[in-house]
């Protein structure tokens, strides 16, 4: 299906029409502005999202985010909610990482005065978190303790392995565990995959970044989420690991097996789905809820590893404490309730972002809103955000994960040689632990969009307001 | 003339796209395998081979089938530690390939792929052979 080009309908959102293209039932919108636009037309990401726009049960519009870029059926940076009972739910509108996310923790430890200790922390988390691929965790899992994990996330993990502070969950989403998982809808291999793999940061994009918290603009705001100006934060970037792709693939081959059955003609095999009600989609979405969990048991583990790498460095010196500040998945699968029911929101490459008084939000945040985190591409910096209420209406509360892809890995290591880029990071005081240049250059800042551009667009589309800028001291890579 | 084995990889943007060629259907999953190899491991691995794995996929269509294929490849290089470049299909026939695969130990893997995309896949018949297109999540 081909469409024409997107008409701007307002300061920074543009639309397609869902007469433009045969099977669409809603719209198509994207968030962005002329630059943004002109990055997000020169691939396949518009034409995949108005292939999202004619799933069934689809309501409302799809939304594309400012960070919109091609991925495989669902476009990275898509949000797409579909109607209870019989609407559609998608894997690969949540993608094989399910709950990728991002977690945040800030201290009170002051940069100024703790400029030598940089190195060695990032050297000592190097050390604590291992990294790449199929590198075990210090944590394997015995089948119970596995079970348990699925099951209960983030809060079991705290409470019955010690991998935490009380505090913690009530500053996950969802409190670091979603209902509804069932550990015995994710398949024997996924669990084999996953068994060695918490607390484990994986390869890709995947990054542990220390920062400074460079710039305040909101002091209400950044005072609920105890960031303080100058002080240190860590950034963390991971999700469910193997686990996690793996249940993505095998419903993603049950539904696709399953899909005559429906009766539904896709635009995009990729985009095989099954009605909420049938037992394939509540099997999907139970064994994706104990794989959230899992990814959010993760994000713990490796939370713990870095308080216990700052009591080592930092705690002669400085209090080494750490809070959690927030933690949202960013490949997910909500059912949330809007003026049109109970939906089923998909978030590909797109996180929540609730307004003030949402329940849906920590108590302490409920005065300001949710945070949201926008990471920059590595060098670069990352920005904490406020949720607002009017994201309900322009995205379904949702907001972009970062700052999305523009080039291809290939392209990216044709224009940027890793070993280069990691001594510009170095002159410029960033610390690098990288295991491979090339990798490093896949990274690289030129092959992602302006984050600063990506912000400063959320922020005049009324879906979140900016909070804090991060700057990078140090990044740990997967 | 037949067509030559051969992989190839192109840019997507976030993923890797994977071209394949061969002269019969076997070869060219035998071919699919060496290319996933490549990618994960490149130039760094290197040692013994270890004793034969037994792999075996299913699927509805080839399409189906290649995916699911590839995705053993994964999940047996995930939870046994190697890359496989030894590959030795013994059957492929009725929606099923089954075969066995030995390879080195995998040190630092270049790309670790999740899994392969039904997007824009393609297993084609060509005159002198088949000719297939997967895209795999990186």
């Amino acid at each position: 299906m081909q469409s024409r080009g997107p008409t701007q309908v307002s300061d920074v959102v543009w639309e397609i029409d869902r007469r433009a293209v045969p099977g669409m039932h809603v719209p198509a919108r994207i968030v962005a502005d002329g630059a943004l636009l002109a990055h997000i037309l020169a691939d396949k990401s518009v034409q995949q999202l108005v292939n999202v726009a004619t799933l069934p049960g689809v309501v409302r519009a799809v939304v594309g985010m400012p960070d919109m870029h091609e991925g495989y059926g669902f476009p990275v940076g898509g949000v797409a909610a579909t109607l209870l009972p019989d609407g559609a739910i998608s894997p690969g509108g949540i993608g094989f990482d399910i709950n990728c996310g991002v977690r945040l923790l800030a201290s009170d430890v002051p940069v100024r005065g703790m400029e030598d200790r940089v190195l060695p922390f990032v050297h000592e988390l190097s050390r604590s978190v291992p990294t790449g691929y199929g590198r075990g965790g210090r944590l394997a899992l015995d089948d119970d303790q596995l079970h348990a994990i699925l099951a209960h996330g983030a809060p079991w993990a705290i409470r019955e392995l010690g991998l935490g502070e009380p505090g913690d969950a009530a500053r996950i989403e969802s409190g670091g565990a979603l209902p509804g998982a069932d550990p015995a809808k994710v398949s024997t291999r996924a669990k084999d995959r996953g068994r060695d793999q918490l607390g484990t940061l994986g390869g890709g994009n995947h990054f542990l970044e220390v920062q400074e918290i460079a710039e305040v603009y909101d002091a209400e705001a950044a005072a609920a989420m105890g960031l303080v100006h100058g002080c240190i934060a860590v950034l963390i970037h991971t999700g469910s690991r193997g686990l996690g792709h793996q249940v993505c693939t095998d419903h993603v081959a049950r539904m696709d097996a399953a899909l005559p059955r429906f009766g539904w003609t896709l635009p995009d095999r990729q985009l095989a789905c099954a009605p909420l009600s049938s037992p394939e989609g509540r099997d999907y979405l139970a064994a994706m809820a104990a794989a959230a969990n899992f990814a959010w048991a993760n994000r713990q583990v490796l939370t713990h590893r870095v308080r216990d790498a700052a009591r080592r460095v930092l705690g002669d010196r400085a209090d080494p404490r750490f809070r959690v500040v927030y933690d949202v998945a960013h490949n997910i699968a909500k059912l949330e309730d809007y003026p049109e029911g109970r939906l089923c929101v998909h978030r590909k490459g797109a996180t929540r972002a609730f307004g003030p008084g949402s329940d849906e939000i920590p108590e302490a945040y409920r005065a300001v809103g949710q945070p949201v985190f926008i990471p920059g591409s590595m060098g670069t910096a990352s920005y904490v955000l406020a949720g607002n209420a009017e994201a309900r209406d322009i995205s379904f509360a949702s907001c972009c994960h970062g700052a999305g892809r523009t080039m291809s890995r290939g392209a990216a290591k044709r224009e940027v040689q890793g070993h280069v880029l990691r001594h510009e990071l170095e002159a410029r005081g960033i610390v690098v632990r990288c295991p491979s240049n090339a990798e490093l250059a896949e990274e690289a800042p030129l092959a992602y969009k302006d984050v600063d551009r990506v912000v400063d667009v959320v922020a005049r589309a009324g879906i979140a307001r900016k909070v804090a800028r991060l700057r990078p001291l140090g990044v740990l890579k997967g | 003339m037949a067509l030559a084995a051969a992989h190839a990889f192109e840019d997507h943007t976030a993923d890797v796209r994977l071209r394949v060629a061969a002269p019969d259907l076997p070869t060219l999953f035998a071919e699919a395998a060496r290319g996933l190899g490549e990618l994960m491991g490149g130039d760094v691995v290197s040692g013994e081979l270890g004793e034969p794995v037994r792999a075996q996929a299913r699927g509805r269509d080839r399409e189906a089938l290649l995916v699911a294929w590839i995705d053993e490849l994964i999940y047996l290089s995930e939870v046994h530690k190697r890359v496989w470049t030894d590959i030795a299909v013994e059957r492929l026939e009725g929606g099923e390939i089954v075969a066995r695969l030995r390879g080195p130990r995998a040190q630092a893997l270049r790309t670790a792929p999740k899994a392969a995309t039904f997007h824009e896949l393609r297993v084609v018949d060509a005159p002198d052979g088949v000719r297939a297109t997967v895209v795999l999540d990186v």
